[in-house]
């Protein structure tokens, strides 16, 4: 299931927070900035390749699948189509 | 805004299936209502530049299930939902699917309304950004019509002109993508990715459309795209608001404008995990024993943690990657390496950059199974042969020495002792004894560094700036995967190698018969050789894998090399190819009869339809008799 903005905001800050306390004690808070910036986007970055690749292989399969499917399936076989991929959303 | 109503979240647990059976019509249309706002098409409200704080409600689970369970239920019973608006009420069916996701259809039969060439049941609605109804809306009048909405509400479409085609969603939807590339310009982003992905799935959508009659799968299919659109937009304006908010003030990090976060954990698996590894804490840190480790032990465990958790090379290598990429510090990168992932692999990760190897090295002695003794050894330097290592030192010095003066080009010619080593060497007063070795050691030192060169070229490295124990280590790694794998690989496989080589052109447009000359060096049960063959062409790699089985005891111990070496090379080849050696380079050189590391090379090729070994006096080849003993024996004279 997509994260939502505000779930990943909060990661996003769990990270961070969690990738300062990694950095070392001398680093100065400008330097500091700076690496939690360039750590979030390496972050976003991985995101998105993972989001887009996600979507591509699973989401976008199981669209064409469904599609594949409602081409292939008589109009009186559609309810019980329905039904199971109800059922698997449900499950 | 997400989250506030977790109802209205993607992340939503989907409820059980007698509640969602329980769902109704109504609820359906809310599902429909939200997807036109979500997908954006006509009219999104909110653009993406905006999207700080500015996020989009998503599509709930049970939304999703009602409107694909709807068309059941709506068969019974389809709602009639009036909307307290200038236009007519729609209907929310299968039929018009296409005006509830925002977009008028043109029934010229080319977008297949209804299959079945009826009408649609309800007249095309204008508003495409107007709210559809919601069970609320049905039974009250509209609380936060805009005017624009109204205005356009109070214009009806005409069946010619104020209508969307399919060709016009699909040129929304590119521009929606266009706004994502905005932000992430480069072709080969995740968002030109994801555009090409949703590009494809429209073309889908258009095929599909005219042929199927549930629109409630369609709806559905564009609800797939659409929850990658809504995702990658999320994870944009979370990464742009939290960027935008973080503070840091005495090392500590703050947010501004910070809510405590809450996430339930089974949400939190929802996020791709990658951005979201956290670093252990200090206190998670493998603790330092009482009593420290000594360099070996310490490497020792770093390799066994890498045998114990194969994974831990892939990480290693994108946060090594990372490093480099942002340019962290070398000594903040074995920090952050200890902190996070303990002192030992941080050592050894440390003991392999100072070695000159990268991770395929440790893969590799995984592979081959070495202990993390062995791995310790061929790390770290070795202590109980410190005259080796002394040897080995001052060669390299003199390697270097030479190497500066030397033609790169002029190294492709293996086996010649550097010339600023000789001359040196034979002007000055040194023992005859000590010339000897130092030219001895010159020239081993040059060879392996020519076939580190071969074997990392590839890799981008140089072995310049590289020690030669590294250079050593990754020579012999390298030997005895590809000697593993040539004994892999079926004779018959080889046979076909050989078969498909039979013609070649060279540098000079010359067509010639298969390889060109390989010069072997040395002994023939060495990996290094071995390896540097292994590097040139597959072919030739493998016939010279013919000979490399001569590793075996039998022929360390056999006085007859040759021999053994043309039975090895007819045993794999086979009696299909003929196997002949040549002993002497050519017919006015005396033959050889035998074989012995530092006087003779041995080269394979492959000749009209035949293997031919050639077994030859060192240097012999350019007449310049600069072999490593005539040489010497001249100089005594």
């Amino acid at each position: 299931m997509a994260a939502t903005q505000e779930q990943l905001e909060a990661r996003y800050r769990e990270f961070l927070v969690q990738f300062n306390a990694s950095l070392p004690a001398e680093m100065s808070d400008a330097e500091r900035e700076t690496a939690l910036k360039k750590a979030l986007d390496e972050a976003l970055a991985t995101d998105l390749e993972n989001l887009s690749v996600r979507h591509q292989t699973e989401i976008g399969a199981q669209a064409d699948a469904t599609l594949v499917s409602v081409a292939a399936t008589p109009a009186d076989e559609h309810a019980a189509a329905l039904e199971q991929i109800r059922q698997s959303i449900a499950a | 805004m997400y989250g506030e109503s977790p109802a209205a979240t993607l992340d939503q647990p989907p409820a059980t299936a007698a509640a969602e059976t329980n769902l109704s019509a109504a609820t359906a249309a809310i599902g429909e209502r939200n997807l036109l706002a979500e997908m954006g098409y006509p009219g999104e409200p909110a653009a993406l530049p905006d999207m700080p704080g500015a996020g989009q409600d998503s599509i709930g689970v049970s939304e999703a299930v009602a409107a694909e369970v709807a068309p059941l239920e709506a068969t019974a019973a389809t709602p009639e939902v009036s909307v307290a608006t200038d236009v007519a009420a729609p209907n929310i069916s299968e039929e018009n699917l296409p005006q509830a996701m925002g977009y008028q259809f043109v029934p010229d039969g080319k977008n297949a309304l209804p299959a079945d060439g009826t009408e649609p049941a309800v007249e095309p609605f204008a508003a495409a950004n107007q709210p559809l109804p919601t069970a609320e809306a049905a039974a009250a009048p509209p609380q936060n019509e805009t005017p624009q909405a109204t205005a356009e509400a109070a214009s009806p479409v005409t069946a010619e002109g104020e209508t969307m085609s399919l060709d016009e969603l699909e040129a929304q939807m590119d521009a929606e993508t266009a706004k994502l590339q905005e932000l992430d310009p480069s072709p080969a982003s995740a968002a030109s990715k994801l555009g090409a992905f949703i590009g494809g799935k429209i073309a889908s959508l258009k095929e599909k459309w005219a042929s199927t009659k549930d629109r409630s799968e369609i709806l559905r299919f564009a609800r797939a795209i659409d929850a990658g659109y809504t995702e990658f937009k999320n994870a944009y304006a979370a990464h742009s608001k939290v960027k935008s908010e973080l503070r840091v003030e005495n090392g500590r990090v703050s947010f501004s404008g910070e809510k405590p976060p809450v996430v339930a954990p089974a949400q939190a698996e929802a996020v791709p995990q990658r951005a979201v590894e956290k670093p252990p804490v200090a206190s998670e840190v493998p603790s330092t024993p009482e009593q420290p480790l000594s360099r070996n032990e310490l490497l020792g465990k770093g390799y066994e943690n890498f045998v114990n958790n194969p994974a831990l090379l892939t990480e290693i290598s994108k946060v090594s990657e990372f490093f480099e990429k942002h340019n962290i510090a070398p000594d903040l990168q074995n920090e952050l390496l200890a902190k996070r992932y303990g002192a030992d692999t941080a050592a050894f990760v440390q003991a392999l950059k100072e070695d000159g190897s990268d991770l395929s090295f440790v893969s590799e002695m995984i592979e081959l199974g070495f202990s993390p003794e062995e791995a310790t050894l061929m790390l770290a330097p070795r202590e109980s042969a410190a005259g080796e290592q002394a040897t080995e030192a001052e060669a390299e010095n003199q390697t270097e020495e030479a190497a500066a003066q030397t033609d790169p080009a002029a190294r492709v010619e293996r086996n010649t002792i550097p010339q600023a080593v000789l001359e040196r060497n034979q002007t000055r007063s040194a023992p005859e004894g000590r010339v000897a070795a130092e030219n001895t050691a010159a020239l081993e030192v040059a060879r392996r560094r020519e076939l580190f060169e071969q074997i990392n070229v590839h890799k981008g490295m140089s072995s310049s700036d590289l020690p030669v124990t590294a250079q050593l280590n990754a020579m012999r790694a390298e030997a005895f995967r590809l000697q593993q794998k040539l004994q892999a690989t079926p004779p018959e496989e080889l046979e076909r190698h050989v078969r498909n080589s039979t013609s070649t052109i060279d540098k000079n447009g010359k067509e010639s018969t298969g390889w060109t000359t390989f010069e072997y060096d040395g002994n023939i049960d060495s990996p290094e050789a071995t390896s540097a063959a292994l590097l040139d062409t597959s072919v030739k790699l493998e016939a010279v894998g013919a000979v490399a089985r001569a590793q075996s005891a039998e022929f360390a111990n056999d006085s007859d090399k040759l021999g053994v070496a043309e039975r090895l090379m007819k045993e794999r080849f086979g009696s299909n190819v003929s196997v002949e050696v040549r002993r002497g380079n050519d017919e006015n050189e005396q033959p050889i009869t035998s074989y012995e590391q530092g006087k003779h090379s041995m080269s394979i090729s492959y000749e009209n339809g035949s293997v031919v070994l050639k077994v030859q006096s060192l240097g012999s080849e350019d007449g310049a008799s600069n072999n490593l003993e005539s040489n010497f024996t001249r100089k005594e004279k």
